[in-house]
């Protein structure tokens, strides 16, 4: 499955609505040709597809559905409601895959609007179930499952994050979303340098890279990273991107997740990606 | 699997300053109902509190995702108590805890902690009462029913009164004109929540999917009669004789009245 994904390029990041205040993917992209090539659009099923979203689906530009609403490590929210719906919709949108923080997204049973991310704890067992849960969704929807690291200030487990989703790929037999923010946190989190465990994961898995503007912060002296998705990344993403970006031989796809931004102070940071990229529109295009 | 037990460790310790207090004055009391292994209890005691609290907004972002749907009765403890404090301990509550070790709807678990907080208003009984059942309606509604005859996936049966629905409709009422301009929160002269009095007469309510309707009292107890039947059998058509008897009601044709509340989505046949 993995082999036959089509490369996307570089992409942007959407949620319901966020085009009101942020950023309009459609309208950047005709202000700035070659800028961007795809849409990842997130979103929860009580919400679905915004009119944002049904415009650049309408167009048939290329996207891709990042779900808001699966506790990846429990294999059974994903219910057969919950698949038949997300199928759908990720079909209406035209997307060529699924992608998804590998964590939970609710407590309990999926109630509306609950959208309070929390990572794995971070063992083997749960490892396991969250492969066993990306199994079951691609197969119910015909679509590659791309497990997320997530965010978070704080990390339960005995695995580093890595391990883990090397744990998750293995697994699964699918491939990896990495996201180098939320790695850049993790490491920040634990006390590690910036590419500390990118040795143990296997990058021809990584099929996606997500970058994104965090800043830090501080709670009565403690010091964390909120993952704000501000313009600038930390230079720890930067560095994380550009050594994963190198070596990822499987790499389809970039997002700069900018959404909520102005448009005009985001263009540099997508034009530094394709510049270490080095992909251009016109190169995807010819491939 | 014990991971299991640690997330919702963690769950109850970003939501709940007091647990994690507790958790470094007497760890073996705070995680007792966990049931942790060694390690997973020393992982989370290595934890520095402080980054238990690092997002200040999260109980907040809970509580807004569920109290919509107990929107009057929150409404009407928070005029009571005039102090969001009282919101705030729900995080601390049994009610909450419970929910999250046992994987229940928070929606239920803040119903429940609203009903045992030892609020004296005398319409939230009532008004609690219509809005948990609407809560449950919804979350009903794909349930996959047992063998013969029982009530509609999503149907709630609730005997109520006309003054707990006023109570409901000038609390909603009322949140709908602070809602115009939230500014007025911040003003000692905003408009005080105005309730109808409690009681009035009986009223009888179904509740499908989330959405209240008035039923003849005889319906209401012929569907009772039924779902009360059915936690202890299969109920067949050929009962709803002995049913309607057992509860002092003739009808010319107890089948064809089966058909007609099949017809009408009250019941469900299994």
């Amino acid at each position: 499955m993995l082999a036959a994904l089509p490369r996307l390029g570089v992409g942007i990041s959407a949620e319901f609505d966020s085009s009101r205040r942020g950023i309009d993917a459609l309208a950047l992209r005709a202000a700035e040709p070659g800028l961007i090539d795809f849409l990842e659009y997130g979103c929860d099923l009580a919400r679905g597809l915004d009119d944002h979203a049904r415009r650049w689906a309408a167009a048939g530009l290329p996207a891709t559905y990042h779900f808001l609403d699966l506790n990846l490590t429990e294999p059974l929210d994903a219910d057969d409601g919950w698949l038949a719906a997300t199928g759908a919709l990720a079909r209406e949108l035209g997307a060529a895959w699924l992608c998804g923080d590998g964590g939970l997204w609710h407590f309990g049973p999926r109630d509306r609007g609950h959208e309070t991310l929390l990572p794995p704890v971070l063992t083997r067992d749960s490892a396991a179930e969250m492969a066993e849960a990306i199994r079951r969704v691609a197969e119910a929807t015909g679509l590659a499952v791309l497990p997320e690291n997530p965010p978070a200030p704080i990390y339960l487990g005995d695995l580093h994050i890595l391990d883990y989703f090397a744990l998750v790929a293995e697994g699964s037999g699918g491939g990896l979303l990495l996201d180098c923010a939320h790695l850049a946190i993790f490491q920040r989190m634990m006390g590690h340098a910036p590419l500390t465990g990118l040795d143990g994961l296997p990058l021809d898995r990584v099929i996606e890279i997500h970058v994104a503007g965090g800043v830090m912060r501080d709670q009565e002296g403690f010091a964390w990273v909120e993952d704000d998705h501000q313009v600038e990344p930390l230079p720890d993403t930067w560095e994380i991107f550009e050594h994963v970006a190198a070596r990822a031989q499987s790499l389809r796809a970039v997002v700069y997740e900018c959404e909520k931004n102005p448009p005009d102070q985001v263009t540099d940071n997508f034009r530094r990606i394709r510049a270490t990229l080095g992909w251009s529109s016109a190169s995807r295009a010819s491939e | 699997m014990s991971h299991h037990s640690l997330q919702r460790a963690l769950v109850v310790a970003l939501h709940d300053p007091a647990f994690v207090a507790g958790l470094h004055v007497d760890p073996e009391t705070a995680l007792a109902p966990f049931r942790l292994e060694p390690a997973e209890r020393a992982q989370l005691l290595a934890v520095d509190p402080r980054a238990f609290a690092v997002d200040r907004l999260r109980p907040r972002r809970v509580l807004k995702a569920i109290a919509p749907e107990l929107q009057a009765s929150m409404a009407i403890a928070l005029a009571e108590t005039r102090s969001f404090a009282t919101a705030d301990r729900f995080f601390s509550s049994p009610a909450f805890h419970g929910a999250i070790l046992h994987d229940q709807p928070l929606v239920l678990a803040l119903a429940d902690y609203l009903a045992a907080a030892g609020l004296t208003t005398p319409q939230l009984p009532g008004v609690l009462a219509i809005e948990r059942a609407c809560a449950e309606s919804r979350r009903d509604a794909a349930r996959r029913p047992g063998p013969g005859l029982s009530l509609a996936p999503g149907i709630r049966l609730l005997a109520s009164d006309t003054g707990a629905l006023a109570a409901l409709q000038a609390a909603e009422q009322h949140l709908f004109e602070l809602s115009l301009l939230p500014h007025m929160a911040l003003c000692d002269d905003r408009p005080p929540l105005a309730l109808p009095p409690p009681g009035g007469t009986p009223i009888y309510l179904a509740v499908r999917a989330g959405e209240l309707s008035d039923l003849p009292e005889p319906l209401f107890r012929t569907l009772h009669a039924i779902e009360n039947a059915a936690t202890r059998a299969p109920v067949r058509r050929g009962d709803m004789a002995a049913i309607l008897a057992a509860i002092n009601l003739r009808v010319p044709d107890p089948e064809k009245l089966a058909a007609d509340l099949l017809a009408d989505g009250y019941l469900t046949e299994g």
